[in-house]
């Protein structure tokens, strides 16, 4: 049976991956640091996958990493704001807008209302119950909205607004079949690769409230420490390596 | 790294633009009629380095993509319309709005907005702002009136020695669909503008308008233990982000001193 025969340079290659990963670990931590104070925002992260055995010619046999990026749906905390037109969902599901590039989703509940007295997010795009913007009709609501305490405009833990005890619609909150298909398009907004939306089922409105970011910065700062080191440790073998060939060359020299 | 190290910045700066909002409520906690402002942030763009079901090395389709994100920016920074705390001042021009709604004032023939009551008369009678903004409909108050009376549906009275009425007129109030897009140009004045809609006229106590209370001020609606609370989140984040850049700047050092 062949064992496995290491290249000096497969070592370096294999350094070079891992620093590229590091790399990459360090850009999201970052960005989820960027982001500690974003509403409705949720952590990325990476987890590392081996595959094993991958041919290079016919001898070597090489380890690549494969790296898998997912969101962490963990919940965030809520923040009080008492802002009648501020909504969190607790439990699963995004509300549903529309941008001029169609439709998207969000977890950030901090809208507002805009000109046409449309509920908005902070990028003026629509909130939609049942498929079409949420207008709250001047007549009804010329009093509150200011504090919760003299808000018209209520919301039911299952998304139902009402004005004055009348029923305007329902928020869409929906979920989706497959999360690795939605993608992060900025603006807190998710749009959907080919994952299937549905009706979500397990969630509560809460009115008044801010769903803040899930980054945790304590495990951020953890992993500042861990990419640093390993990095470092990265630095070192390429080092060692690169003395080994110097080594070599000096040898053959003589 | 470069990437971390733009990510890390754009952080710093939102935080940085949250202190300078904090700064200025608490630096107008005393300030009649003054509305808090809160930032609100939203993720930046995000990079696609892979995207999901791209084929891979192995000749299977990628399960899930990869997206790097580039940091955050400030969407934009609310004016929250909420109740200020009111103060007994027994002054008789100082008046607040229990409610929604503004007081219009015109100066140097443009109109503004405030919900600051603190009222005082000029050399020719007319109600002014302490700016000597113009309470709009104009009021003279007549020469011999030694008291005004406000009710709470915004009638104002002139009245003589002999509790005679010298002259009437009638307070209006004004409201916007959207309050949070009024423009604020200082001195506690708001303009309109297109994101505010267009003004709604009425009379207080009315179609959802609120009551004028004389003899009150509407103070600031800022909650100082609020903002402390807030400045202390954003220390912590300024913090956290300025690690991570130094990281990233670590991590640079070190890749630079891999050639010896």
């Amino acid at each position: 049976m062949d064992g496995i025969k290491i290249n000096p340079h497969l070592g370096l290659l294999e350094a070079l991956e891992a620093a590229q990963l590091m790399d990459r670990r360090l850009t999201v931590t970052t960005n989820n640091l960027a982001n500690v104070d974003t509403p409705g925002y949720k952590a990325d992260s990476i987890a590392f996958i081996e595959v094993l055995t991958k041919k290079i010619g016919p001898k070597y046999k090489k380890i690549y990493k494969e790296n898998l990026f997912f969101i962490k749906k963990e919940q965030g905390i809520l923040e009080y704001t008492g802002d009648p037109l501020h909504f969190a969902i607790v439990g699963e599901g995004f509300f549903k807008v529309q941008t001029p590039n169609g439709i998207a989703y969000t977890r950030a509940g901090n809208f507002t209302l805009d000109r046409e007295r449309r509920l908005v997010t902070p990028e003026g795009y629509p909130v939609l119950a049942n498929g079409t913007p949420v207008v709250v009709d001047p007549g009804m609501t010329r009093e509150g909205y200011i504090t919760m305490e003299n808000s018209k405009l209520q919301v039911s833990p299952e998304g139902i607004l009402s004005i004055d005890m009348t029923e305007i619609g329902r928020l869409d909150v929906v979920t989706f079949d497959d999360y690795s298909k939605i993608r992060k398009l900025g603006q807190n907004l998710y749009i959907s690769d080919g994952a299937q939306e549905m009706r979500a089922e397990n969630y509560e409105i809460k009115q008044g409230y801010i769903e803040k970011s899930n980054v945790n910065p304590i495990r951020e700062m953890v992993n500042l420490i861990e990419i640093q080191r390993t990095f470092e440790a990265i630095q070192r073998s390429i080092r060692s390596l690169d003395e080994e060939t110097e080594r070599l060359i000096t040898i053959t020299q003589r | 790294m470069i990437r971390a190290l733009w990510s890390a910045a754009t952080g710093m700066q939102g935080q940085q633009l949250q202190l300078d909002v904090i700064a200025n409520n608490l630096a107008n906690v005393n300030t009649p009629g003054f509305k808090k402002s809160r930032v609100e942030f939203e993720d930046l763009f995000y990079q696609n380095l892979k995207l999901p079901g791209a084929l891979t090395a192995e000749g299977t389709l990628t399960p899930v993509g990869m997206q790097v994100g580039l940091g955050v920016r400030p969407v934009a920074i609310v004016k929250l319309f909420t109740q200020g705390e009111y103060q007994l001042t027994n002054q008789e021009l100082d008046l607040a709005i229990e409610g929604r709604g503004f007081f219009k004032v015109t100066l140097g023939g443009e109109e503004y907005y405030t919900r600051a009551g603190n009222f005082k008369l000029d050399r020719d009678g007319y109600i002014v702002t302490a700016d000597g903004a113009r309470l709009y409909p104009e009021f003279t108050v007549p020469t011999g009136t030694v008291k005004i009376e406000v009710t709470q549906d915004g009638i104002i009275t002139a009245l003589d020695p002999n509790g005679n009425v010298l002259a009437q007129s009638q307070i209006l109030l004004y409201d916007f669909p959207n309050p949070a897009g009024l423009y604020a140009v200082g001195r506690n004045l708001f303009k309109a503008s297109d994101a505010a809609g267009d003004e709604i006229e009425g009379v207080p106590g009315q179609n959802g308008f609120g009551t004028i209370a004389q003899g009150y001020l509407e103070m600031s609606n800022v909650d100082v233990v609020e903002e402390m609370v807030k400045m202390i989140i954003t220390q912590r984040a300024y913090e956290a982000n300025s690690k991570a850049v130094l990281t990233a700047d670590n991590l640079l050092e070190m890749a630079n001193s891999l050639k010896r």
